[in-house]
C-alpha cells in the first residue's frame, strides 16, 4: 500500500515541468533575478563594438577652467563668448549642458541670447520638476534663452537602482514631461529623420576618455585650433569636482555626465539604442529551454542529462548574446537559467527516490524469500534511505552467505565438482576438485577452464575424447579415464538460470575405480563359474558317455550325471543370477507372446515327460522393453517350477493379458497358474522373504526353486515390473508377472 | 530329411580337454566324419597352412591362440574359410553373441548330446541345397511347394503370404543352422531394406504361429539373443 501512494515518476514530470514553468514566469514578470541579469549585461556590453568618436567634441568646465576663469558660476558674458568662439571655429550644434533658469544681469543676458540665436544651434537643459507628484512641471530656462535656443529638453541622468547608468532616463514621456536634450539634438540634426527612442539602453563602448575632450578655459583663450571644432557637435558641460556629477557605467568605468551625454546622442544618431526585449519575448526565451531540458530529461532522452542541460544553458546564453549583439534587443537570461537549474536537481532526486524505492521494493521481496542459511532480520523501524541501506546490506550479506553456502555444501562433496560457465570457465570448484586436478592445472584457479580438464579424460571403453562443451544442453554422463588412470563416472548437467536458459554447466567426477575393480572381481568369479567349473562338469559328462558299458555300470553311470548336471544347473543359476543383478540390460522391444512361447518350447521335454498340456490364453500383442534372454529365463523357471510342482498330465495356463496401471499407462501381465498341490501359506510368505534378500548364494542353502525365483524375482524389478503369488492349498499356484506396456503398442497381430 | 548320402567331412577339431575331444570325434566318427583333434590354437594354424579342413569345431579357451583368435586368423589369412562351430562352456549370452560375431557359423555350450551336436555338423556341412526337381521339399510333417508358394502341414495347406513363405522356407532350409538378423533380411527383402527391425520378428512370430512351429510338431524355433534365429528340428 506504501508504494500506492507514490505518484507515478510520469506524473512527477509534468508536475515538475509545469512548477518551474510557472516559477519562470514568476520571476520573468518580477524581475526578480535583474541584479544577475544586470551584471550578465555589464559584462555583455563590453563586447559591443564602440561607436565612432569623430563626430562629437567634449568641452569641459573643469577644475582648470574655473581655476583660470574665476569661480562658478560663470557671468553669462564668459558663456556667450565660449559660444562665439565656438561658432567662431565652426562647430555644427552645441548642447550647453548648463541651466539658465533664472535671470541674472540684462545686458550679459542680452549678449548670451546674442550668442546662442547667431551661428550654430544651441540646445538648453530644463531643470526636472521635483518628484513630489505629477503636477511637479520641469522649470524651464528664461524666455530670452528659450526663445534664443534651438531646442530645449531633459538633461537628467537616471541610474538604476544599484546606481548604475544603463538607460536614459524616461522623463520625455508623459503629460507634462519634457523631452531628453540628446534627443532634441538628434532629431534636429538628422534633418526630419524621425529619431526613435524605442531603446532606451545606451550603448556605452569605450568607458571614459572615449570622447576628445577640451577645457572651456583653452576654447575661451583660443588655444583650439578652428579645425578641430569644426563640423562636429559640441557638448558643453560641468565636469569640475563639487559642480559636475560622475556616474557608474556598465562600460566599467566612471563617467561625467557630460560623457554619458555624448554616448547617448551618438547612440541615438547611429540608431545603436538598445531595447529591453518585451515580456512575451521573455517568457518564451525563459521556457523554451526549460521545455527542452525537461523532454530531453524525460520522454526524448537522447543524451547524458547532464549534457542535455549544458546545451540548454548555452542556448539561453546563446539566444541573450545573439539578440544583444544582431537585434540589439537585451533578452535577460537568469530567469531561464535559474529555471533549468531548479528542474534539472529537481528531476535528479525524484528520479533518485524512485529508484530507491523500486530498489527497496526488490530488496524487500527478496527479504521476504524463504533463505536456505540463517539470517537476522532487517528491523523495520527504520525509515528512508537508512531502511534501504540496512535492506541492501541485508542483501549482500545474503549473497555472500549463499555463495559461501553453496561452496561449502560443494566441498562437502565427496566428488569431485566443477562449476563452470558456457565457454568452461572454471567459476567453482571443490576441495575434492581441487585435489584431483592440482598436479595439472595448478590448482585450480579461476579463469582456468573446464575443456583442458575435460581434455585429459578419454571415454572407457572406446578411448575417445570427451567433447567440451557438450553439444546438447541435456544431462550427459559418461565413464571416463583419467589420465590413463583412474575411471571416473562424469556427469555434466547444464546450469539453469532461474529465468530457465542455461548459463553454465555442473560438472562431477564421480571415483568409480573401485567399483570398477569389484566388477572386473565379481566379472572374474562369472567367468570362473561359467566356464572353469562347467568345464571339468562338461568333461565329467563326456566321460560317461564315451566310457565303456562295462567298465562302468549304468546305475553308477546314472548318478554320476545327475550329481554333474546339478552343478552345471547350480552354476548356470548362479552366472544367470548374478548377470540379472550386474550387467547393463541392452534393453530391446519385445513381444511378451514370443518369449512365452519360447519359454514353452525351451521346456517341451520337461513337460511332455511329465504328460503336462501347457496352454496359452490370450493374443493381444504385448510389446515390452526387456532384455530378451533374461525375460525369457525368467519364465522359464516360473513355468520350470510349475511343471516341478505340478502331477502328471495336469494343465498349466498362461494366460496374457494388458491392464491399466491407473497412472494412465499399462502393465503387460503374464500369469502363469498350474494345479498342483499349491503353496503352504507360511511357505508362500517364506518364498517372498527370499525374494527380499540380497544375494542367493549368500542366503541359507535350499533347493535350486530358491535360486530361480530368485533370479526371476530381481528380473522383474529390474525391469521395473512386479511380480505376485497367489495360491490355494489343493488348488493350484499362480504366479503374475507384470510388465511395463510399450506405449503406441500395436494390438494387431496381422502386421506387414 | 533329405535321405541322399552324404560325402564324408574333414574336421579339424580344437580342443585341449581329452575326454571331450574323444567324445566329440566318436560322434562325429559314428556320422561317417573324419577328425583331427588339436590341443593348442598354434599347433591347428601351422596345420592349416599345409592341409585343407571342411570345417573347424573350436574350443574357446584352449591353450595358446584361443578359438576366437583361431577364427580371425582364418578370416584373414585363408582364401576359402571354413565353416567354423564354436564348442564352449562359456555359456553367458555375451559369450554367444561375441562367438557369433566374430565370424563362427555356430555356437554350441558344452555339455552338449551327441545327437545335437550331429544335426549341428551337418547343417553347417550342407554347403549347397540340392534342388528338388520335383519342385516339392519335405521337412518332417512339413511340405514346402516352391513353385506354387505353399505349405503343408501333415497335408494340410497353411496360407502364407509370400515374405513369410520366403522365410519360412529360409529357415528350414537352414535347419540347425544359426541365421543372422541381416542375412535374414537380406534373403527374404533384399539389400538394404530399408525396414524396422521389428519387421523381422514380427515375421517370425507370424511363421511360427501359424505353421505351429513348436517342439509337438518335431521342430524348435531358437532366438539367438541379439544376433537373429535358428530353427532346430528335435530328435524324435
Amino acid at each position: 500500500m506504501r508504494v500506492r501512494r507514490h505518484l507515478k515518476l510520469r506524473t512527477q514530470w509534468w508536475l515538475i515541468a509545469i512548477v518551474t514553468s510557472l516559477l519562470v514566469m514568476l520571476m520573468t514578470m518580477d524581475r526578480t533575478m535583474e541584479r544577475f541579469d544586470n551584471g550578465i549585461y555589464d559584462h555583455l556590453l563590453q563586447l559591443v563594438p564602440s561607436p565612432s568618436s569623430d563626430a562629437i567634441l567634449l568641452v569641459e568646465i573643469d577644475d582648470d577652467s574655473v581655476r583660470r576663469i574665476g569661480r562658478w558660476p560663470w557671468n553669462r558674458a564668459t558663456h556667450a563668448a565660449l559660444i562665439d568662439r565656438l561658432n567662431a571655429a565652426g562647430a555644427k550644434a552645441i548642447g550647453y549642458d548648463v541651466l539658465f533658469t533664472e535671470p541674472t544681469d540684462a545686458g550679459n543676458d542680452d549678449a548670451l541670447a546674442r550668442s546662442m540665436a547667431s551661428g550654430a544651434p544651441v540646445y538648453l537643459p530644463v531643470l526636472p520638476g521635483l518628484s513630489s507628484g505629477s503636477g511637479a512641471a520641469a522649470i524651464l530656462p528664461i524666455d530670452l534663452f528659450r526663445n534664443a535656443a534651438a531646442g530645449i529638453g531633459g538633461a537628467t541622468i537616471a541610474p538604476d537602482p544599484d546606481g548604475v547608468v544603463r538607460a536614459a532616463p524616461r522623463s520625455d514621456q508623459g503629460p507634462g514631461r519634457s523631452q531628453l536634450l540628446m534627443r532634441v539634438m538628434a532629431q534636429s540634426l538628422a534633418g526630419g529623420r524621425k529619431v526613435s527612442l524605442q531603446g532606451r539602453l545606451i550603448p556605452f563602448g569605450g568607458g571614459a576618455g572615449r570622447w576628445p575632450e577640451i577645457p572651456a578655459a583653452a576654447v575661451l583663450a583660443g588655444e583650439v585650433p578652428a579645425e578641430f571644432v569644426k563640423g562636429k557637435i559640441v557638448l558643453v558641460g560641468v565636469t569640475a569636482s563639487g559642480l559636475g556629477s560622475r556616474y557608474a557605467t556598465p562600460a566599467g568605468g566612471v563617467l561625467s555626465g557630460l560623457e554619458i551625454q555624448a554616448y547617448l546622442l551618438q547612440g541615438l544618431r547611429a540608431g545603436t539604442m538598445m531595447m529591453q526585449a518585451s515580456l512575451s519575448s521573455c517568457l518564451v526565451a525563459g521556457l523554451l529551454p526549460l521545455w527542452i531540458l525537461m523532454l530531453g530529461l524525460g520522454p526524448f532522452r537522447r543524451m547524458p542529462a547532464l549534457a542535455c542541460l549544458a546545451l540548454c544553458s548555452a542556448l539561453v546564453l546563446g539566444l541573450s548574446i545573439c539578440a544583444l549583439m544582431l537585434l540589439r534587443i537585451w533578452l535577460p537570461p537568469s530567469a531561464a537559467l535559474t529555471g533549468l537549474a531548479l528542474a534539472y536537481p529537481i528531476w535528479g532526486w525524484r528520479q533518485l527516490a524512485a529508484t530507491e524505492r523500486f530498489m527497496r521494493a526488490q530488496l524487500e521481496r527478496l527479504q521476504e524469500q524463504p533463505m536456505l542459511v540463517p539470517q537476522s532480520d532487517v528491523v523495520h523501524t527504520e525509515r528512508g534511505v537508512e531502511y534501504t541501506i540496512a535492506l541492501l546490506n541485508a542483501a549482500i550479506t545474503r549473497h555472500r552467505e549463499m555463495r559461501h553456502f553453496v561452496a561449502d555444501r560443494l566441498d562437502q562433496l565427496p566428488d569431485a565438482t566443477i562449476v563452470s560457465d558456457l565457454n568452461g570457465a572454471i567459476l567453482l570448484a571443490n576441495v575434492a576438485a581441487r585435489k584431483l586436478f592440482a598436479a595439472e592445472v595448478g590448482g585450480l584457479q579461476e579463469g582456468s577452464s573446464a575443456a583442458s580438464i575435460m581434455s585429459r579424460c578419454r571415454l572407457a571403453g572406446s578411448g575417445e575424447a570427451v567433447r567440451f562443451p557438450p553439444a546438447i544442453e541435456e544431462p550427459i554422463a559418461c565413464e571416463v579415464q583419467l589420465d590413463q588412470g583412474r575411471f571416473f563416472l562424469v556427469g555434466m548437467a547444464g546450469q539453469t538460470s532461474a529465468e530457465g536458459g542455461c548459463v553454465g554447466w555442473v560438472i562431477r567426477f564421480v571415483d568409480v575405480s573401485e567399483a570398477r575393480a569389484a566388477q572386473k572381481q565379481r566379472d572374474d568369479v562369472v567367468q570362473l563359474l561359467t566356464h572353469d567349473m562347467r568345464s571339468p562338469q562338461a568333461s565329467i559328462l563326456a566321460v560317461l558317455e564315451t566310457a565303456p558299458s562295462d567298465r562302468i555300470s549304468p546305475r553308477e553311470s546314472g548318478i554320476i550325471r545327475h550329481y554333474a548336471e546339478r552343478t552345471l544347473q547350480l552354476a548356470d543359476g548362479f552366472v544367470q543370477l548374478a548377470r540379472a543383478e550386474n550387467l547393463e540390460y541392452a534393453l530391446e522391444e519385445v513381444d511378451l507372446g514370443d518369449m512365452l512361447m519360447d519359454a514353452i518350447d525351451d521346456l517341451w521335454p520337461q513337460s511332455k515327460a511329465k504328460y503336462i498340456d501347457i496352454v496359452t490364453r490370450g493374443d493381444e500383442r504385448l510389446l515390452v522393453m526387456v532384455e530378451r534372454s533374461l525375460l525369457t529365463r525368467a519364465l522359464v523357471n516360473v513355468i520350470g517350477n510349475a511343471i516341478k510342482y505340478s502331477m502328471q498330465g495336469t494343465t498349466i495356463t498362461c494366460a496374457l493379458s494388458s491392464e491399466p496401471r491407473g497412472d494412465g499407462s499399462m502393465w503387460a501381465v503374464c500369469a502363469i497358474e498350474d494345479q498342483g498341490p499349491g503353496i503352504e501359506p507360511t511357505l508362500k510368505q517364506a518364498i517372498f522373504e527370499r525374494f527380499h534378500r540380497g544375494p542367493v548364494g549368500l542366503g541359507p542353502r535350499t533347493n535350486g526353486a530358491g535360486l530361480g525365483l530368485s533370479f526371476v524375482h530381481t528380473v522383474m524389478i529390474r525391469h521395473h515390473g512386479q511380480i505376485e503369488c497367489y495360491s490355494e492349498l489343493g488348488r493350484g499356484t499362480g504366479f503374475m508377472l507384470k510388465l511395463p506396456l510399450q506405449k503406441g503398442n500395436s494390438t494387431s497381430r496381422d502386421f506387414a | 530329411m533329405q535321405g541322399q548320402k552324404r560325402a564324408a567331412v574333414r574336421i579339424a577339431i580344437l580342443e585341449d580337454d581329452v575326454a571331450l575331444a574323444g567324445l566329440v570325434e566318436m560322434t562325429l566318427a559314428e556320422a561317417g566324419h573324419s577328425c583331427e583333434v588339436f590341443g593348442e590354437g598354434q599347433v591347428l594354424v601351422r596345420a592349416l597352412h599345409r592341409s585343407t579342413y571342411d570345417l573347424l569345431i573350436l574350443d574357446w579357451n584352449v591353450p595358446g591362440l584361443s578359438g576366437l583368435e583361431v577364427i580371425s586368423w582364418v578370416r584373414d589369412n585363408l582364401e576359402i574359410a571354413p565353416p567354423s562351430l564354436m564348442l564352449t562352456s562359456r555359456s553367458a549370452e555375451e559369450d554367444i553373441v561375441a562367438g557369433l560375431t566374430a565370424g563362427a557359423d555356430d555356437y554350441v555350450i558344452k555339455p552338449v548330446a551327441p545327437v545335437v551336436l550331429k544335426a549341428r555338423i551337418n547343417a553347417l556341412a550342407r554347403r549347397a541345397y540340392p534342388a528338388a526337381l520335383s519342385g516339392f521339399e519335405h521337412y518332417g510333417s512339413y511340405c514346402f511347394d516352391t513353385r506354387a508358394e505353399t505349405v503343408e502341414l501333415s497335408g494340410e495347406p497353411i496360407a502364407l503370404t509370400a515374405k513369410e513363405f520366403a522365410l519360412a522356407l529360409l529357415l528350414f532350409r537352414n535347419m540347425h543352422r544359426a541365421l543372422a538378423r541381416a542375412y535374414i533380411f537380406e534373403a527374404v527383402w533384399g539389400r538394404n531394406p530399408n525396414l524396422p527391425t521389428r519387421t523381422l520378428d514380427v515375421h517370425i512370430s507370424n511363421v511360427r504361429t501359424k505353421l505351429h512351429l513348436r517342439p509337438d510338431n518335431g521342430v524348435k524355433l531358437v532366438p539367438i539373443y541379439s544376433y537373429g534365429y535358428r530353427l532346430e528340428a528335435l530328435a524324435s
